[in-house]
């Protein structure tokens, strides 16, 4: 799977009478090619997060600029001119007349803010089954069917949510509503999975769970994950590569190390330590230990760090 | 998410028709829909219809912003007439430079098949056709029923039937039509100058001399507030669900008719459980800042009536004489 945004601009309002449209995105740039990649995207609110992440699932198309999608089956190609844009599809090898997005939804999965309101079935397993149902290729719907049950049951075994699956998702408490949803978007099995603020409301062990969840997807099964957030814990702990939105712009593209360690990017862009960090630089700055190596992102190694100090 | 969703319409050029009391607004529009319906001239109506365009000029309103207000209703103001003057067959036929409006038509074994196959390629050139799919299929439709009016040998399936166009038929189509534009115009008037709010200030202001029903009044002032509140939060929500579950797979741009009907419960569901959700937050949130169903609440803006509320009533009462002194004579 490669993903190529360039120079990506989107406006929610644009004219072409207007002469200084607002953009929410401008010139966004970007390459997505490794299989294993953890991005976090990170930018105060109305930064264009989430604009950003719509368009890795064509749900928003660029008003200028282009993006390119790849798999070994297809390739989309997005030009953006104004208020329309050209979308052609490769299936293939074979150039298609309908650019039908299917096959790229079913690859990238989109994971919204509090994906809990998108549960509508009877039952959990029904409802994990509407994904990978939608996605089938098979023509019968009796195999239909078959196939993403088994899906759905899978993913659930995986998600350790068996014993809900005959329940109705509106008996469910939030935290499990919200893993029932997700599981729905894995059990069409994309690649690429794309989360928006995931752990909004969770409890602090949910979401510990959640992000190790995911953590074991990006690292056993090498899908990427892209993960929006606020929370800088969270980038430190997971995160193999950071991008930093301002105003629509891609203000950083790259390591959390480099990130955390430049001062004036973290402050230009409204963003703060994470905790350990923090707390390192406290204990250097009062104690004064000139040795000590503040940026550990997790608490093992940041005892580790203290361990080695203190002999 | 979406900011192009503005509703009730609601534009701010102070001018002396926002500045009226809303209970002034309601009551003389109210009323002179009432004397619109009255009036069956055509000229008189037409008379009308100008003197209120007047006043959206004086209101500063943008006229363009205004007629895109009547796009909604197009279709159903061109069925209502087309179908007056297809149907009303009274009176004499209309004659155009010595040549009768009438048309016969005949369906045949081979017109009918020449229809088909131009529907079959019609639909199949659809997929492919983004814009001005209106007016292909018109000119589609024209092109059959001309084939019924000139291709009229083969075996025949109905046997001429007339279409004609009769002068008291084009009279009521012409009525009707201007009533509804009519209507919209002075409703435009109120909806575009008042704030919902004020609105729902008014409608409370003009039942609080019924004072045995009050509880009831206030009560369905505030649910009706909340219920236009609501729209717009409710189609942000609804946008919101629509990409998720596009992210599973539902297809509304492109889909197959049929499974987009089964699909469109993946969006019902959900909404139905949001606004039980949202209603109940805002439930709990009204009671925590103390309010009681029915009971009496101070506010901030009384409305007064001013001297511009009087000139309107003033003038209000002089229309409304004056077509009912003519619509008792039978002249209008």
């Amino acid at each position: 799977m490669g993903i190529k945004f360039s120079e990506v601009k989107y406006s929610y309002t644009y004219s072409k009478k207007k002469k200084d449209n607002c953009y929410n995105l401008e010139d966004a740039s970007l390459q997505i090619d490794n299989n294993d990649e953890f991005i976090c995207v990170v930018g105060h609110t109305g930064s264009g997060k989430s604009t950003l992440i719509q368009h890795l699932n064509l749900l928003l198309k660029p008003t200028f600029g282009s993006i390119e999608i790849k798999d070994d089956d297809f390739e989309y190609r997005i030009n953006g001119k104004g208020k329309k844009n050209n979308t052609t599809l490769m299936l293939k090898g074979k150039k298609q007349k309908l650019p039908i997005l299917k096959p790229l939804r079913s690859k990238i999965g989109l994971v919204f803010q509090f994906p809990e309101y998108q549960l509508f079935e009877e039952t959990v397993l029904k409802d994990i089954m509407f994904g990978p149902k939608n996605f089938s290729s098979q023509k019968k719907k009796e195999k239909r069917e078959e196939e993403a049950k088994e899906k759905a049951i899978n993913i659930a075994n995986k998600m350790q949510i068996k014993d809900l699956l005959d329940l109705s998702p509106f008996e469910l408490s939030g935290g499990q509503m919200r893993r029932v949803a997700i599981a729905g978007i894995l059990a069409s099995n994309p690649d690429v999975l794309v989360l928006d603020e995931p752990t909004v409301g969770l409890d602090p062990i949910g979401k510990k769970e959640l992000l190790n969840f995911l953590k074991d997807l990006n690292e056993k099964d090498h899908k990427t994950i892209i993960l929006v957030t606020h929370d800088m814990d969270v980038v430190a702990e997971y995160a193999k590569r950071v991008i930093v939105l301002n105003k629509g712009k891609i203000t950083y593209d790259g390591s959390k190390d480099e990130l955390f360690k430049n001062n004036d990017l973290l402050l230009n862009n409204n963003l703060d330590y994470p905790s350990i960090v923090l707390l390192l630089k406290k204990l250097k700055e009062k104690l004064n230990i000139k040795e000590l190596d503040e940026y550990q992102y997790n608490i093992d190694d940041a005892f580790n760090e203290i361990k080695r100090w203190s002999k | 998410m979406n900011n192009k969703i503005v509703f009730g319409q609601y534009i701010n050029t102070n001018s002396w028709i926002h500045r009226l009391d809303p209970r002034t607004k309601l009551v003389t529009l109210f009323l002179m829909m009432i004397g619109v319906f009255l009036i069956s001239n055509l000229y008189v109506l037409l008379g009308c219809l100008v003197f209120f365009f007047v006043v959206v000029l004086t209101s500063k309103i943008p006229l363009i912003k205004f007629l895109q207000s009547f796009k909604t209703i197009v279709m159903l103001i061109v069925f209502t007439t087309l179908f007056q003057i297809i149907f009303n067959r009274n009176g004499n036929i209309i004659e155009v430079k010595g040549y009768l409006l009438s048309f016969d038509f005949t369906l045949t074994w081979i017109n009918l098949a020449i229809s088909i196959v131009i529907l079959l390629i019609y639909f199949l050139l659809m997929r492919y056709i983004k814009k001005g799919k209106g007016i292909i299929f018109l000119i589609v439709f024209f092109v059959i029923m001309f084939l019924q009016y000139k291709l009229t040998f083969g075996p025949v399936i109905v046997s001429s039937y007339n279409i004609a166009v009769f002068d008291v038929g084009l009279k009521t189509s012409l009525l009707v039509l201007l009533r509804i534009v009519n209507l919209l115009t002075l409703s435009g008037l109120l909806t575009f100058t008042t704030k919902s709010t004020d609105l729902n200030n008014g409608i409370e202001g003009i039942f609080a001399p019924f004072k045995f029903m009050r509880k009831g009044i206030s009560i369905l002032a505030m649910m009706i507030s909340i219920a236009l509140r609501f729209i717009p939060t409710l189609i942000n929500e609804s946008t919101k669900i629509l990409r998720a579950q596009a992210s599973r797979g539902v297809d509304f741009e492109d889909g197959r008719l049929k499974d987009k009907i089964f699909q469109i419960v993946s969006l019902l569901v959900p909404m139905f459980v949001i606004s039980y959700k949202k209603a109940e937050d805002l439930a709990n949130a009204m009671e925590a800042r103390g309010y009681i169903p029915g009971e009496e609440r101070s506010r901030i803006n009384v409305l007064k009536y001013k001297l511009g509320d009087l000139f309107t009533y003033v003038f209000l009462i002089i229309f409304l004489t004056v077509i009912i002194f003519f619509k008792i004579k039978g002249v209008i």
